[in-house]
């Protein structure tokens, strides 16, 4: 009887464990493939093959969204990795994730980048998938570029 | 005297003691039935032309050109069309038969060198590697066959100075031993205006010491040791204004000069059996050199290369000949191996400067970074270092083996020659490469952050080449009853070793440095450009298939003596092997197999004499263009191949007073014209170096025991260019020797 009820507990604790959020993206780091969009003088600038790496931390409550070799405009003669730090993550019951953020300087080219602020991120999580959108505003310009990303974990 | 193509036996002597001395192991037919043409330049002549240097040799054997040029180091040979200005020779050099590996030390001290032949043509199947047009084999005065004591004392232009003395003999014991020393000055003829004073100073020690011994009666033993040792100055460079057409002087702020020592240790067996002789040449070879280089040539602080080597060579090789019962009077034979291992550590390491790395680096990196991430600064990235070193260490060894042999059929008037050489070699380099940098990206960065690359690896290769030699001389005998009369056709392969490029390593290394500084930054360029990978450093044999006619013919009659020889040949080549200046401000250059070319040309030479008399003369023309050669950008074929001149010429008159008298016995003065040109110096053929024609003269006043002596070269002051290259994107000359002159005394005693 005594181990019938151990032999229970134990079942339980184990079903309860799998009903838990995946731990899977918990400090990790996946990285995605896919397309990125910026609206440049109000033409559609698309960019496939674009690799997005999703850097969560702190428990993966908080996220670093790192763009790799990308271009904002069409004449731009190189590429630039780009990178979003510190935004918070809202992980639903689902165990999608949601992040936004506002008024972010971004991280290029060794340091903080403040000749572009990110404005208006907002972005899920959701299994392969990521999508999100925001603006990168040239503050020395004053004018912002809308762009827009989708991408899958094992590609497009 | 000079002779060419053929000479008379009674020639073929020492010219001091008048005993027959042998040329070489490998030549054991007389010159005068050589289905090749050579140019023989006996002791005699070189002193009393001052040849003192390989490169002075140049022109006097018809399409033979070594230009005199940036430092001893430097020792570019063109014949006949071919050659380059560095990594392997088209000829081979031979001292006393032990061939010289490294070109480095082909601008060697002339000391006793009782005679020079050259021999034109591919030489593949007995001389093997870099004897694709031909062979220069220096003979030392030998102790068996002199003895005395020979001393000279010579000052000229620029306070040059020569001291040299000698002396040969034999022991009681029959053991003969020589040897000689020299010392060399020069105050230098360039100056540099940037210092304020000449840049190319020169001293140099040079010995040899030989001893000689029959240890049995049917084996002989001989022992060669030379040494030498040199520091000077050099790369009297020019910058060059293409659109003025104007020279700049020589002007540069970085310490250039060079230092080399060297040391020959060659042990001779000669073993005579009933039906054979059996020769051995080991031979060990050390040369430790040191380059320092200002490698742009201007006042700005851009970057200097040091190239340190410390080469080690073994050399062996066995030569069968036969005698007696083996030799037949309708064919005569040699056979032979060789074999030769040698290492190479070398150092080259390349020190950017602050305007070097400003302009070739920086300005490059911030010249693609558009304004928008620029963040408002003129050159966004910044390096903290005023001066960082890239280092480039080296092992590279080279090592080879080959079987000839070469048969002679005689057959009334003819003599075919069949010859056939297998040669393998085997080459392998351990390469490594660094540099460490602070770097900013100012509109990001608050703090200089650390950046290191390295770079480093091996390659292998190796190559068999088979070396074929087939040739016909007829000997037409007394022609008229006068002179004798031969022609002769041959058709031989030569090739010019492969190998591994060494100094476009810091071009390599700066280009992954700033790449992987970009990338440590998260920006990639659009057109990153084709980069130079160690595999590209590799380049292939140089080969050539060599056609050739010629004759000559030798007279001789109621004192009157004329000898002459013509040849024409035609030279295909596959895989040539060009310097190359990478495009844009790149620092490098490197060795590339181009494509094909070829050479047609012919060469003329005599000697007269009569009496006092004597008048010799030589011309050589060749037209040498590539056939195939598209770099990707343009396309350079049939165009005129650099560097190489289009004619030489060489005439020399000179007249002996004999007063045979106790005091003074003779007077002999001579005087020689030598042209060279027209020189290509670029592959696009769009700069062009005329024909110039340069004077000398000089008189030897004989008395018993010494000679009195004067010698003048350039005697016209020509200005002529004799090198160009391009350096960072500029273009630069180096002026010709201007008038200069000799006087000195010799013993011999």
């Amino acid at each position: 009887m005594i181990k019938s009820f151990f032999a229970l507990a134990a079942a339980l604790v184990l079903l309860v464990s799998c009903e838990e959020p995946p731990t899977a993206i918990t400090d990790s780091s996946p990285v995605y493939s896919g397309r990125m969009t910026v609206l440049y003088e109000g033409e559609e600038f698309v960019q496939n093959g674009i690799s997005v790496k999703a850097e969560f931390h702190d428990g993966g409550s908080m996220v670093d969204i790192m763009l790799q070799k990308v271009k904002f405009v069409p004449a731009m003669p190189l590429r630039i990795d780009v990178t979003i730090m510190d935004i918070p993550v809202d992980k639903a019951a689902d165990g999608s994730m949601t992040f936004a953020a506002d008024g972010v300087v971004p991280w290029a080219m060794g340091g903080l980048y403040d000749t572009y602020r990110v404005d208006e991120l907002y972005g899920t999580v959701s299994g392969d998938d990521i999508s999100f959108s925001l603006d990168f505003f040239n503050t020395k310009k004053g004018e912002g570029y809308p762009t827009s990303y989708q991408g899958q974990m094992n590609g497009e | 005297m000079l002779f060419c193509a053929s000479v008379p036996d009674e020639e073929v002597s020492d010219t001091l003691s008048e005993s027959y001395v042998e040329t070489s192991v490998k030549q054991i037919l007389p010159l005068e039935r050589l289905a090749s043409p050579v140019s023989v330049v006996y002791l005699n002549e070189l002193e009393n032309r001052c040849i003192d240097s390989p490169k002075r040799l140049s022109a006097i054997v018809p399409n033979l050109h070594i230009p005199d040029y940036g430092s001893s180091m430097t020792s570019s040979i063109y014949l006949r069309g071919f050659g380059s200005r560095m990594e392997n020779p088209v000829l081979g050099l031979y001292v006393d038969d032990v061939p010289v590996l490294n070109k480095n030390a082909y601008d060697l001290e002339m000391l006793d060198i009782r005679r020079a032949d050259l021999f034109r043509g591919p030489q593949g199947t007995v001389y093997g590697r870099n004897s694709m047009c031909g062979v220069l084999a220096l003979s030392t005065l030998s102790p068996s066959s002199y003895s005395g004591i020979r001393a000279s004392l010579e000052y000229g232009s620029a306070n040059s100075l020569l001291a040299r003395f000698s002396a040969y003999g034999k022991t009681k014991k029959g053991i003969a031993v020589g040897g000689g020393i020299s010392y060399r000055h020069s105050d230098g003829f360039y100056e540099n205006e940037y210092t304020g004073q000449k840049c190319d100073p020169y001293d140099a020690l040079s010995m040899r010491f030989r001893v000689e011994k029959a240890l049995r009666p049917d084996l002989y033993f001989e022992n060669i040791f030379s040494a030498g040792a040199l520091t000077q100055g050099g790369w009297p460079y020019r910058l060059y204004d293409p659109v003025s057409g104007s020279l700049s002087p020589t002007s540069y702020n970085d310490r250039s000069a060079y230092r080399r020592f060297n040391l020959t240790e060659a042990v001779k067996l000669r073993y005579e059996a009933r039906n054979f002789t059996l020769n051995s040449i080991s031979a060990l070879q050390v040369l430790l050199d040191r380059m320092d280089m200002d490698q742009d040539f201007t006042e700005r602080s851009m970057f200097t290369l040091a190239q340190i080597q410390r080469e080690g060579v073994l050399t062996q090789e066995v030569v069968l000949k036969p005698k007696q019962d083996w030799k037949k009077d309708w064919w005569d034979w040699q056979s032979g191996a060789f074999a030769f291992y040698k290492h190479n550590g070398m150092s080259a390491p390349v020190t950017f400067k602050r305007n070097g790395i400003e302009d070739l680096i920086l300005h490059n990196a911030n010249s693609n970074i558009p304004e928008d991430v620029a963040g408002g600064y003129d050159a966004p990235l910044a390096i903290m270092e005023d001066s960082f070193l890239i280092g480039s260490e080296f092992g590279i060894n080279t090592f080879g083996a080959a079987l000839y042999h070469e048969s002679y059929f005689t057959f009334r008037n003819w003599l075919f020659t069949a010859g056939l050489r297998l040669d393998y070699e085997g080459n392998s380099m351990k390469y490594c490469s660094d540099a460490s940098i602070h770097y900013r990206f100012l509109p990001t960065m608050a703090d200089w952050k650390p950046f290191s690359t390295l770079y480093q690896g091996s390659l292998t290769d190796h190559y068999v080449e088979f070396l074929p030699k087939l040739s016909a001389l007829y000997d037409f005998g007394r022609v008229g009853g006068y002179g004798k009369a031969r022609a002769f056709a041959v058709v031989s392969k030569g090739y010019r070793s492969g190998g591994f490029n060494t100094q476009i390593f810091s071009d390599i290394l700066q280009n992954m440095m700033m790449n992987g500084l970009m990338a440590d930054l998260g920006v990639y360029l659009d057109d990153p450009g084709k980069a130079v990978k160690a595999e590209d450093t590799a380049y292939r044999p140089e080969k050539s298939w060599n056609f050739e006619l010629g004759g000559s013919y030798d007279f001789s009659r109621a004192g009157h003596r004329l000898n002459a020889s013509a040849s024409l040949f035609y030279i295909a080549c596959r895989d040539q092997q060009i310097t190359l200046f990478p495009p844009g401000k790149s620092t490098g250059r490197m060795m590339a197999n181009v494509g094909r070319s070829r050479s047609a040309g012919a060469e003329l030479s005599f000697m007269y004499g009569f009496r006092g008399l004597s008048v010799s003369g030589s011309y050589g023309y060749t037209d040498a263009r590539f056939t195939w050669y598209d770099d990707g950008n343009n396309d350079f074929s049939g165009n005129r191949i650099p560097y190489s001149p289009e004619q030489t010429l060489n005439v020399r008159a000179g007249y002996t007073f004999d007063f045979q008298g106790n005091a003074v016995r003779a007077l002999t003065i001579g005087a020689d014209c030598t042209g060279t040109g027209r020189i290509w110096w670029d592959e696009a053929n769009t700069l062009v170096e005329p024909f110039v024609m340069l004077a000398g003269a000089d008189m030897r006043l004989r008395f018993r025991r010494f000679d009195l002596w004067f010698r003048a070269d350039n005697l016209t002051g020509e200005d002529y260019n004799v090198f160009y290259f391009k350096s960072v994107g500029n273009m630069f000359f180096q002026r010709g020797k201007p008038f200069r002159w000799t006087a000195g005394i010799t013993l011999n005693i």
